[in-house]
């Protein structure tokens, strides 16, 4: 018997500056350091098995994350948090834990939306009616941009340039301001086949509306939303 | 991760730094806030310690010596140990542009805010390295422009068995094991630190001096003949020794190690528990100076090893525990030790490694116990061609040695050889050149048959870079066109799909060979060369030889004086104040053997050669029958 279990951790701190690789390399360090009895892959070497969803690019925190280990024996779905959390280091942190044996359903399918938040922080302190004026220049700017039948921007990829059609991935676009200090704009991505596009281009795009003016603070991925939330 | 750390790196510049991260390569490197690290609370009251290693994070964060010395500070309630790296360019430019001088990673604070920088002493090659941390910490350069307020600059490691082109850098070298001598040089500091008020730097340095193993540069004035050579030694303080003694750890079982190190976010070069076996080696390869100045050869037993091992792993969670040393087949249980751990680990999760493995059957039989089914490839060094030549060196490998070694492999099922190999060694000729390329090619040829398309065949050859303390510290390394003429001729006989030939930069091999067996009067050249902007020299793509050019030219140094020259039997070498323990005599013996083409035995194996360390090994009880 194995028994899979999904979790959702945090990946903030010092940690935003970890690859998806490194992550990857740093849990299955911190499951051994746990004790946790984690199924192995079959054959004379041995390793331990986890698998991550989308990759969170450089820079950006992770509030709500996903991966999911199988084990060889039940544990209990707090205990399981409380070993891993004891151990891990500085910036990753497991919030919830749910065995879900009897709901195997691959993460690239289960993950349907990406939602990401981010600050535009003023370079110098303004006024009420100039934040507001700022808050509609990207309203304005978000309109057109979702008005559009595509979206095209060059990216680099192994095979040199490739041209990439942003506008399928795009779900929302909301932005709040808050009080005078800072706007939010919160980004809702969709996830295609698998692929959870990189929300920095886009996030650039929008920050570069009031370029002079305004400074890209923490960029958040706030949370995944699944299949069966839709 | 800004908490706590106000008061040194201010909140502004906290600020900065974090967007800083945001936009270099590797953010990684430079967080700090990894499992194990170690953090200290009033920190007003510790003696604070900045280990500094003049490299990347990934390089640096992958020495044991490194770790060891952050675990033995750290014990103490007294001090904190912290971290610091060489920034790379991106991180460099970034400090510079916005101001903020090269910090430590555990407290963010500024270098020269520190009690102590101890600085790691791998390779020469990271001689500007070191400027470049002190410049970017913003501590002057030179030991002469630094009083009491200034960090107490140290270092150690063991490139320190020629410290003289540092001389005018470091405030103090330690020669030999660190591990007591450094809460013996804390516990001077801090007494000295409670009445500075009252005292000065010298002071301090006096009272170092007195420690054995300490060297002092300041404390000596070198006279020079006007060819160059060194006349005579001369001190200017009355408690300065004229020989400095390496000091010796002589029971590994009872010397601290570090059983829970950092783990490092990011990837590093070794990520991994190093489990460190035993110390020293006494084969007597004679360009090998790591063979000589860790000697004599002083081993942990299994028990400890295995209690080591599991602790380690509980604290780390690696999956990768390597047996390190400097010849890891030479460990006397190595077969029992290796099945132990495999036993205990390989349904964890956990692997086993085994680098430097020695040329035969025993060895791949190790190495097949630890990589039963993934076999990535094995390593091993001939370094020569020709039985006379394996003479020279004392290398005492045959050619079938060599063969029936790599044919075992293939039955073994690895597909995948690397092999090392020297050239511009003392006597070499074209034989010796044609000896390599013929068993480069039979090995081909044995690799085709035996194991078919998939064989592949690495080649690494090196140029010599005759070393202090060594037999071959008198020796005239090859110049550079001898060397290009060596390495074209055998990248034309070696045409083959299967073999990737790599052959040492000669010109970094020239500098290299400058420094190993330079002498203060270096450190002017040195200097300017930073100035010029040279850093990473080891790196490839950095180093920049004009620059260098310029840096000796202005100073009218020559390299050719360092590197070509042939010493005689009575030069005075400028690392003739250090005892690494082995005596200059007998190395000389030992040079005279290599001419002769005469082997030396290793004295694990038979008698004492009395190369020197008779007292400690008596002490010890290696070799008790024979000496
Ligand atoms: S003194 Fe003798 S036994 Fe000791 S290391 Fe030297 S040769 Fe070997």
């Amino acid at each position: 018997m194995s028994y899979l279990y999904r979790m959702k951790y945090q990946k903030n701190g010092p940690l935003r500056f970890i690859s998806h690789l490194d992550l990857n390399q740093l849990f299955r360090r911190v499951l051994l350091r746990a004790d946790i009895p984690v199924e192995l892959t079959e054959g004379y070497n041995p390793r331990i098995k986890v698998s991550f969803g989308p990759a969170l690019p450089l820079g950006i925190e992770g509030w709500q994350e996903i991966t999911e280990i199988v084990l060889k024996e039940p544990l209990a779905e707090e205990e399981l948090k409380g070993k891993i959390n004891k151990v891990a280091p500085s910036g990753f942190k497991i919030l919830e834990v749910e065995e879900v044996s009897n709901k195997r359903i691959p993460l690239s399918k289960l993950l349907r939306q990406a939602s990401y938040l981010f600050y535009l922080i003023p370079v110098d302190a303004i006024d009420a009616n100039k934040m507001v004026y700022y808050h509609n220049k990207i309203e304005q700017y978000v309109k057109c941009l979702l008005d559009r039948k595509d979206i095209k921007i060059k990216k680099e990829s192994k095979k040199g340039l490739k041209e990439v059609d942003l506008r399928p991935y795009i779900s929302k676009i909301n932005i709040f301001s808050k009080n005078n200090d800072r706007i939010i704009i919160c980004l809702i991505l969709n996830i295609e086949a698998g692929v959870c596009i990189n929300p920095n281009p886009i996030i650039q795009m929008l920050a570069d509306v009031v370029k002079d003016y305004f400074l890209i603070g923490k960029i958040i991925r706030e949370k995944f939303i699944s299949e069966s939330l839709i | 991760m800004i908490i706590d750390r106000n008061h040194k790196n201010n909140n502004r510049n906290m600020i900065i730094i974090n967007k800083m991260l945001g936009e270099v390569e590797k953010p990684g490197r430079y967080t700090g806030e990894e499992y194990n690290e170690i953090k200290k609370e009033n920190d007003q009251q510790l003696i604070r310690i900045a280990l500094a290693f003049p490299d990347l994070y990934e390089i640096g964060m992958s020495y044991l010596g490194f770790k060891i010395l952050y675990d033995i500070i750290n014990k103490r309630e007294d001090s904190w140990a912290e971290r610091v790296f060489s920034p790379a360019l991106d991180f460099e430019k970034s400090l510079i542009k916005n101001d903020i001088p090269l910090f430590s990673l555990e407290s963010f604070r500024p270098l020269s805010e520190f009690n102590i920088i101890g600085f790691s002493l791998q390779y020469e090659m990271s001689y500007t390295n070191i400027l470049n941390i002190l410049h970017l910490g913003r501590i002057p350069l030179r030991a002469r422009n630094r009083d009491k307020e200034n960090p107490l600059i140290i270092a150690g490691g063991p490139v320190a068995f020629n410290p003289e082109p540092l001389a005018e850098f470091i405030d103090l070298f330690v020669i030999g094991d660190g591990e007591e001598v450094i809460n013996e040089i804390i516990d001077i500091y801090k007494d000295w630190y409670g009445k500075s008020e009252n005292s000065s730097k010298k002071e301090l340095l006096n009272n170092l001096v007195r420690l054995p193993g300490i060297y002092i540069p300041s404390f000596y004035q070198v006279n020079y003949h006007t060819d160059g050579r060194i006349s005579f030694f001369q001190k200017n303080e009355k408690h300065a020794p004229f020989k400095i003694r390496k000091r010796i750890v002589k029971n590994l079982d009872k010397t601290p190690f570090p059983i829970a190190p950092i783990v490092p976010n990011i990837d590093v070069v070794h990520n991994r528990i190093t489990l460190e076996v035993f110390r020293g080696c006494t084969r007597g390869c004679r360009f090998c100076q790591a063979g000589i100045i860790y000697r004599p050869v002083r081993e942990r037993s299994v028990g400890c090893l295995l209690e080591l091992a599991e602790n380690s792993f509980i604290n780390t969670g690696y999956e990768e525990i390597s047996l390190s040393s400097l010849s890891s087949s030479d460990y006397s249980q190595i077969d029992s030790l290796t099945k132990k751990l495999v036993d205990c680990y390989q349904n964890r999760g956990v692997g086993i490694s085994l680098p430097s493995l020695r040329i035969d059957n025993f060895s791949v039989h190790l190495a097949n116990q630890t990589q039963r089914v993934r076999k990535t490839g094995l390593t091993f060094a001939p370094e020569v061609g020709t039985e006379r030549m394996n003479k020279i060196i004392n290398k005492n490998v045959s050619e079938e040695d060599l063969f029936r070694t790599v044919q075992y492999a293939f039955k073994m099922g690895w597909r995948r050889i690397k092999l090392y190999f020297m050239v511009g060694l003392p006597a070499e000729t074209q034989e010796d050149i044609e000896g390599i390329i013929r068993l480069i090619k039979k090995v081909e040829m044995m690799g085709r048959e035996k194991v078919g398309k998939k064989f592949s065949l690495n080649i690494s050859i090196n140029a010599l870079i005759p070393k202090p303390h060594t037999p071959f510290q008198w020796v005239a390394q090859e110049t550079e066109e001898e060397l290009n003429k060596k390495f074209r001729y055998i990248i034309q006989k070696i045409r083959s799909n299967s073999i990737s030939l790599s052959f040492s930069d000669t010109k970094l091999a020239l500098l290299e060979a400058v420094f190993s067996r330079g002498d203060r009067r270096l450190g002017d050249v040195l200097e300017e060369a930073f100035r010029r902007g040279c850093k990473f020299d080891s790196w490839r793509e950095h180093f920049n030889f004009k620059s260098w050019q310029e840096s000796f030219q202005k100073f009218d140094l020559d390299m050719a004086f360092y590197a070509h020259r042939e010493r005689g039997k009575d030069d005075i070498m400028p690392w003739d104040l250090i005892d690494c323990g082995v005596s200059k005599q007998y190395l000389w013996s030992e040079w005279e053997k290599a001419i002769q083409e005469a082997n030396t035995d290793d004295c694990r194996q038979s008698i004492c050669n009395s190369c020197g360390l008779e007292d400690i090994c008596q002490e010890i009880g290696i070799n008790r029958n024979n000496s």
